[in-house]
């Protein structure tokens, strides 16, 4: 009875220490946060804009911003316009800020998150709710909840509008015991 | 994340040859059921199933090798310019080990348990990588023995599980058969 006795509380006080070893992610909360862009962007290969983004205007950021754990995923919706009369191929990059001016430094220095959009001549694709890419490399930037969008072509000329544009943001916090 | 599956697959090797010297008595069954994600705006509930073995360590305590597949329901977002778009909830493979500690060696038709264990996990979503995490359980369940070597069981298992930084959690209600094999 005595030897049943200890190993209960051998066994408890090892799944109590396991418990505040481990660390917060045995509670873990996951959020999902959507980010309406009211900006568009215009992009042809000689000038564009980019869209900054900024998760911290929003209240459920706001609320978790010293709890944030972790991005899971990054997901974009939005309509583009291509203005040319040929086929344009789109991509989305994401940067820090907005400082790039040209498409090769664009595509040598931001991240590319989707590729493959292909607009129609004179035509508008509207893009489902799809994963970005490469989320590894702009978590950090997203953890910040600061950052911007660009939208280029790869084929030349190009000309292309992005607009009602909305990011997603699924992300985990840790939930306070 | 290698380093951990290969230290839980030790541990596991150590205890199932510690055990099998001593263990007069052992199961194994398979079991089904419901998998409640807990506070994940991403994923709804959805099925569970797998298999265990159970090996009688000592009379109150038993190891429980574990497989199981868990997906999750898929889960709308919702206001996305007016519209709603169901994400698909992804599912995980996990396996590992419990140890299950109660009146296991008694020879009653009922037996209540409490359960702890370690396991490792992969994730699995639609057009993202997958991602691996250690996990840890606790639980509790109830068996029924209908007849000697064989049972009927229930069970409730919180199940955490380490993705990236953050974490993952979820409720699992599973039933299931165990027929077991040797004497007490």
């Amino acid at each position: 009875m005595k030897m049943k006795r200890r190993s209960w509380t051998l066994i408890s006080v090892a799944l109590v220490a396991a418990l505040f070893l481990s660390g917060c992610w045995l509670f873990g909360i996951t959020l999902v946060l959507s980010y309406d862009i009211d900006e568009r962007i215009y992009s042809t290969d000689e000038s564009f804009n980019s869209v900054a983004i900024d998760l911290t205007e929003e209240e459920d950021w706001k609320d978790n911003e010293d709890k944030l754990d972790e991005i899971y995923s990054v997901l974009f919706y939005g309509y583009i316009i291509n203005h040319e009369s040929t086929p344009a191929t789109g991509q989305l990059y994401v940067y820090k800020d907005g400082s790039l001016s040209t498409v090769s430094e664009v595509q040598s220095n931001a991240t590319l998150v989707l590729d493959g959009l292909v607009i129609p001549a004179d035509d508008t694709l509207e893009v489902p709710l799809v994963h970005m890419v490469r989320i590894d490399h702009i978590k950090d930037l997203v953890m910040e909840g600061r950052f911007h969008l660009y939208a280029i072509a790869t084929n030349v000329p190009f000309h292309i509008e992005v607009f009602d544009a909305t990011v997603v943001v699924i992300f985990a916090v840790e939930a306070i015991l | 994340m290698k380093k951990s599956i290969s230290v839980l697959a030790a541990t596991l090797f150590l205890l199932i040859m510690v055990s099998s010297a001593s263990a007069a008595r052992f199961s194994i069954g398979g079991f089904g059921g419901l998998n409640l994600p807990i506070a994940q705006d991403d994923a709804s509930s959805g099925a569970l199933f797998g298999a265990k073995g159970r090996i009688l360590l000592l009379p109150f305590l038993g190891l429980e090798p574990n497989f199981c597949f868990a997906k999750y329901g898929g889960k709308d977002v919702d206001d996305v310019r007016g519209k709603s778009y169901t994400q698909e909830g992804g599912d995980i493979t996990s396996f590992g080990a419990d140890l299950v500690f109660g009146s296991m060696s008694s020879m009653g038709k009922m037996r209540v348990y409490g359960l702890a264990g370690l396991n490792s996990n992969t994730y699995k979503r639609e057009k993202l990588e997958d991602e691996s995490g250690l996990g840890v359980a606790f639980g509790t369940g109830f068996e029924f023995f209908p007849q000697e070597m064989l049972s009927l069981e229930i069970r409730a298992k919180y199940h955490a599980i380490k993705v990236g930084d953050g974490g993952k959690v979820h409720l699992e209600f599973s039933g299931g058969l165990n027929y077991y094999f040797g004497t007490e």
